[in-house]
């Protein structure tokens, strides 16, 4: 019976041709990040004694300024950025969804004061906040993973705050309650799952922001640091003119993979929600 | 006499209307002023049309609400005014049945594990134990036992209200309230359900709460009445009384708009109110006052004190005079 529910969801994510498309493109792009030691020709950061070649059958996507294989470059920049994607995501969730929890469900003070913080955070001009954040802290992966993670929360709170006030009210709750059932069990076995679906939903497209937010942040200088490569601080080397109209094997290939992720993401992320919703039964 | 299981003496919840900025704001009352005694054993009716606050009141009885003044007393003892920690001990005594079943349960549990969380949580026996009380669970309310591995949307109207009794009774109450617990389903099914919340009473000797607007169901529920109009009870009594032969206009109109099949009885002289439900103005007055045809100017000074007449209490200035005049044709 249940394995019934998650085939209902499964056939209404296939009506999506393009959602399934964009998994098939994204699983393979996951797979060649995650298994880049067994393919990548070259290490990343070894220099083979020829710069700025262009694609051959020896580079196939050339070297760069200081003889580095672009392709094994690539390779691992993907692994980097996911993965920052996929951790300021997972900690922005969990931020958001324990903060949505208790405004939603205490409400009074705990629910203003969250609520206030959650407004004062979305009102920053995002990229700046960033910025100034990245400034202030020691730039590397592990500080873009916690700068990507806070800001990122409000949007997750609000969502779950939303869910738990009209959950709150409904009579299952309403019975726990009667019952004496303790707060724990009310947040955690009896709200918390029935907030999981819009949360996974939304939290596909913090992941498809975080990744360029992430080529950002590297591509000026206060992400990832090089020799480490993410897909942001390989487009950095495109800065200057020469390259970015003489040298397209130095940039095009990053960019390309920021925009498939991204895209391929989202419509998942949009089928996904269509998925979950039984109402598109 | 026998104590009574639940009493509440002189309860009334305000409401702050939102929206409203001035310095006092606006207040709404729900409920005003309601003072009942439910004896062990028996069910209490509460009918009045929709807003006359029987919600609200079942809400404070649950302990969902606090009352904005007076006080619940259930089992001699005082249940309004303590903390949610102190109360938590006394809430298996006291279960509620909601009138929307199909977000009464969790959709995401099976029915087994929504009847057995709360009892092992208030240690009703081992897990060994519980299970076996979910199946007994299970076959009391009628439902067959293979059923409890499914999950609350593969059942229907009816059967989920069986599943939510089943949850209600899990605890071992002995005080049940039951907030329109058919009003949502077929003709057919309600009857089952209340011929089920009959048997259960007496197989346990539960005490039942029902509040309802089918007149029908609260009189073959009830033993005692309490019919509430704008959050206050107008009149209370035993059911037969009430219903073969009731004195406060409002009961009288309640009683003569229920459409009947009986040709004999379409002709017949009723009670008709007039206008939509609005406020009286003045401290005692009659909430009736605006839309009653046998109003007087008396009943401006005298409309809210309940009177002992003909075994029943009765708030109407005019009851003395009213009494077994009116022609009343009402077949309940």
């Amino acid at each position: 019976m249940r394995s019934s529910k998650y085939r209902a969801v499964w056939q209404r994510f296939c009506r999506h041709r393009m959602a399934l498309v964009c998994l098939i493109i994204l699983t393979a792009l996951i797979l060649l990040a995650l298994l880049a030691p067994l393919i990548a020709p070259y290490a990343p950061q070894k220099p083979t004694g020829q710069f700025y070649q262009p694609p051959s059958a020896e580079h196939i996507l050339g070297t760069d300024k200081i003889g580095r294989d672009m392709f094994s470059r690539v390779l691992y920049a993907m692994r980097v950025s996911l993965l920052v994607g996929f951790l300021a995501t997972t900690v922005s969730t969990a931020v958001g969804v324990l903060l949505g929890l208790i405004s939603g469900y205490f409400g009074g003070a705990a629910d203003k004061i969250i609520m206030s913080f959650t407004d004062m955070v979305m009102s920053f001009p995002y990229i700046l906040l960033v910025l100034v954040a990245a400034a202030i802290f020691q730039p590397g992966m592990w500080s873009i993973i916690l700068i990507l993670g806070f800001v990122d929360w409000p949007g997750v709170a609000r969502l779950v705050r939303g869910n738990v006030l009209s959950l709150r009210e409904t009579n299952f709750i309403k019975s726990d309650i009667t019952a004496g059932m303790p707060r724990r069990y009310i947040l955690f076995s009896e709200i918390l799952p029935n907030t999981i679906a819009p949360v996974l939903v939304y939290a596909t497209s913090v992941f498809a922001i975080s990744i360029p937010d992430e080529a950002a942040l590297s591509f000026l200088g206060m992400g990832v640091q090089p020799p480490t490569p993410s897909l942001g601080n390989l487009l950095n080397g495109a800065e200057s003119l020469s390259i970015l109209t003489g040298k397209p094997w130095m940039w095009v290939p990053a960019g390309a993979a920021i925009v498939l992720l991204v895209v391929c993401i989202n419509f998942v992320g949009d089928a996904l929600r269509d998925a979950f919703d039984p109402r598109n039964s | 006499m026998a104590e009574p299981v639940l009493e509440l003496r002189n309860v009334s919840r305000r409401y702050r209307v939102s929206g409203e900025k001035s310095l006092f704001g606006k207040t709404f009352d729900a409920v005003r002023d309601v003072s009942l005694k439910v004896m062990p054993g028996e069910t209490f009716g509460i009918v009045g049309e929709s807003g006359c606050g029987k919600t609200t009141l079942a809400r404070m009885i649950m302990c969902l609400e606090r009352p904005s003044s007076g006080e619940i007393w259930l089992h001699g003892r005082r249940i309004d005014n303590l903390s949610e920690s102190a109360r938590r001990a006394l809430r298996p005594r006291f279960q509620m049945v909601f009138q929307d079943s199909g977000s009464s349960l969790n959709p995401r549990k099976r029915v087994e594990d929504i009847l057995r969380e709360p009892m092992l949580y208030h240690h009703v026996g081992d897990a060994k134990q519980v299970d076996g009380r979910v199946d007994a669970l299970m076959d009391m309310v009628g439902l067959p036992l293979e059923m409890k591995k499914r999950y609350p949307h593969e059942f229907s109207g009816g059967q989920r209200q069986r599943v939510c009794i089943a949850r209600a009774l899990s605890l071992n109450p002995d005080v049940l309230v039951l907030d329109e617990p058919v009003s949502a389903l077929d003709v057919s099914v309600q009857a089952q359900i209340l011929n089920l919340l009959r048997d259960l009473q007496e197989k346990m000797g539960l005490t039942y709460v029902f509040i309802g607007h089918g007149l029908g169901a609260v009189h073959y529920m009830s033993h005692q009445i309490a019919v509430m109009y704008m959050g206050r009870v107008v009149e209370t009594g035993p059911s037969d009384t009430l219903f073969n032969r009731p004195a406060h206009p409002y009961t009288k109109a309640l009683l003569d708009a229920a459409p009947t099949a009986d040709d004999t009885l379409r002709n017949r002289k009723r009670v008709e109110l007039s206008g939509e439900i609005e406020e009286a103005d003045g401290e005692a007055s009659c909430p009736l006052l605006p839309r009653c045809p046998f109003s007087r100017e008396n009943c401006r000074h005298d409309g809210l004190t309940l009177k002992e007449a003909d075994g029943r209490m009765t708030a109407c200035a005019r009851i003395l005079e009213l009494d077994g005049k009116q022609a009343c044709g009402s077949t309940f």
